[in-house]
């Protein structure tokens, strides 16, 4: 059931991503999206191996979901998040696109603690909001530095809306 | 469990940091082909794909294989994947500088897999991968070269993103 | 923005403290031959937690615990962790320390 739906949920992220207005240029974005998705397996590698405060799945399938998790499902999200952010000028459709998105990776974790992808030892699902406003907080970090660079190496002004 | 494989300061961390620096200082000095943002992107490929597999098949419950002195997450197996990004970095700053076209992309990706495929064989005989598990390090030959396959489409979609921005005006 | 921040890393700083769980350490110390699939099970993150160092050279064993013998390899040193270490099984014969460690995980 996990594979599954993780399957669909990817889909949908991806579809989202592709046909979304996003303020980024796709060099931006890509970097974004790597970076992002770098975090997201040290964060996991090291919950699970270091800190044991997570247990992967043994089960091969199980894993594959928390690969795209891990992998596309989350990064993605954060690169949703970042784009819609610096696109809203007025604060509240800024809270509220958080707010959405912080939603849809905490569904994430319920559905991948229901299904057995991960389960958490000493842990529960408010420190993982915790992480999952810090991922937010990250991607509007990395985003504003990506405009940095831009305006200050490559001679462009920019209006990050940040 | 955590299976420890040597306790020391020895080769393995002295390669991957000469490496770094090393490649480093090659990134500095030779002459800039690509803009910032392009560079930081060929580089984070690198990093992004050594750790997309590591952490894919080196992390259980398939755990094939362990990085560095144990099978711990260290500070020294972090490094090691930074250690890819200077080698994508000059793999697209090599593919552009030899204006690779047409059936010379076979040659240029089966010359780097093997190159890789040497480095890679060097540092299992330092000690920076144990394949005891059983990984086959045939293995590492189609993942190197669907990796460098997926770089140069990444290398060619960002050239025709900055053609068609350049085009509309926008400039990247 | 920046005081939330502070606090968001105190909570998550809390959230990690040491909990009182019943622990056992687990040293393995490699013969002729690699047993580390025999072990690989064994190891478990929930109560009581057993964490398994199992070390390929017994000269790196020798350096981690300085104050057992080790003549014979291969060779598990079973502790249970309260204030310090205290040795509850030190044994050359594998089978008797993966029935050891066994009857741990299910009691």
């Amino acid at each position: 059931m996990a594979v599954p739906i993780t399957v669909v949920l990817m889909i949908i992220v991806l579809f989202f991503v592709f046909f979304m207005k996003k303020r980024l240029n796709f060099l931006q974005n890509t970097i974004l999206y790597m970076v992002m998705a770098i975090i997201t397996k040290n964060y996991f590698s090291i919950m699970v191996m270091e800190l044991k405060l997570y247990k992967n799945a043994d089960d091969s399938s199980l894993f594959i979901s928390l690969l795209i998790d891990r992998e596309i499902i989350i990064p993605i999200l954060i690169v949703i998040f970042v784009n819609y952010f610096i696109e809203f000028r007025a604060w509240y459709k800024k809270i509220v696109v958080s707010i959405i998105i912080i939603g849809c990776l905490q569904l994430l974790d319920f559905f991948s603690v229901l299904f057995g992808v991960i389960e958490f030892v000493r842990w529960n699902m408010f420190y993982e909001l915790l992480i999952n406003m810090s991922y937010l907080l990250i991607g509007l970090g990395i985003c504003k530095t990506l405009l940095a660079i831009r305006s200050h190496w490559e001679g462009q002004q920019y209006d990050s809306n940040l | 469990m955590t299976v420890i494989y040597d306790t020391t300061f020895n080769w393995n961390e002295w390669f991957i940091i000469l490496t770094l620096l090393t490649m480093s200082v090659m990134i500095w000095v030779m002459p800039k082909i690509f803009s910032v943002t392009e560079g930081i992107a060929f580089f984070v490929f690198g990093v992004f794909a050594g750790m997309l597999f590591d952490h894919t098949i080196s992390v259980e419950p398939w755990d094939l294989y362990d990085v560095n002195d144990d099978s711990s997450y260290q500070v020294m197996d972090f490094l090691s994947y930074v250690m890819y990004g200077p080698f994508s970095y000059f793999f697209a700053y090599i593919y552009k500088r030899l204006h690779i076209q047409g059936f010379f992309h076979i040659g240029f990706i089966l010359v780097w897999s093997l190159f890789a495929f040497l480095l890679e064989w060097i540092a299992v005989k330092i000690g920076l991968f144990h394949f005891d598990k059983g990984y086959p390090m045939y293995w590492s030959i189609p993942i190197y070269m669907t990796t460098q396959s997926l770089l140069v489409i990444y290398y060619h979609v960002i050239r025709i993103q900055r053609l068609s921005n350049r085009q509309s005006g926008w400039n990247s | 923005m920046k005081p939330l921040i502070i606090l968001l890393f105190i909570i998550l700083l809390v959230s990690c403290s040491p909990t009182t769980e019943e622990r056992f350490y687990v040293v393995v110390v490699e013969g002729k031959e690699k047993i580390f699939d025999q072990f690989e099970d064994l190891a478990s993150v929930r109560n009581p937690i057993i964490e398994i160092d199992y070390f390929r050279k017994v000269e790196d064993a020798k350096e981690r615990l300085p104050e057992y013998e080790m003549e014979q390899t291969p060779v598990v040193f079973i502790f249970i962790m309260n204030e310090g270490k205290e040795l509850q099984l030190k044994t050359t014969d594998i089978d008797e320390s993966i029935r050891f460690l066994n009857q741990l995980k299910t009691s």
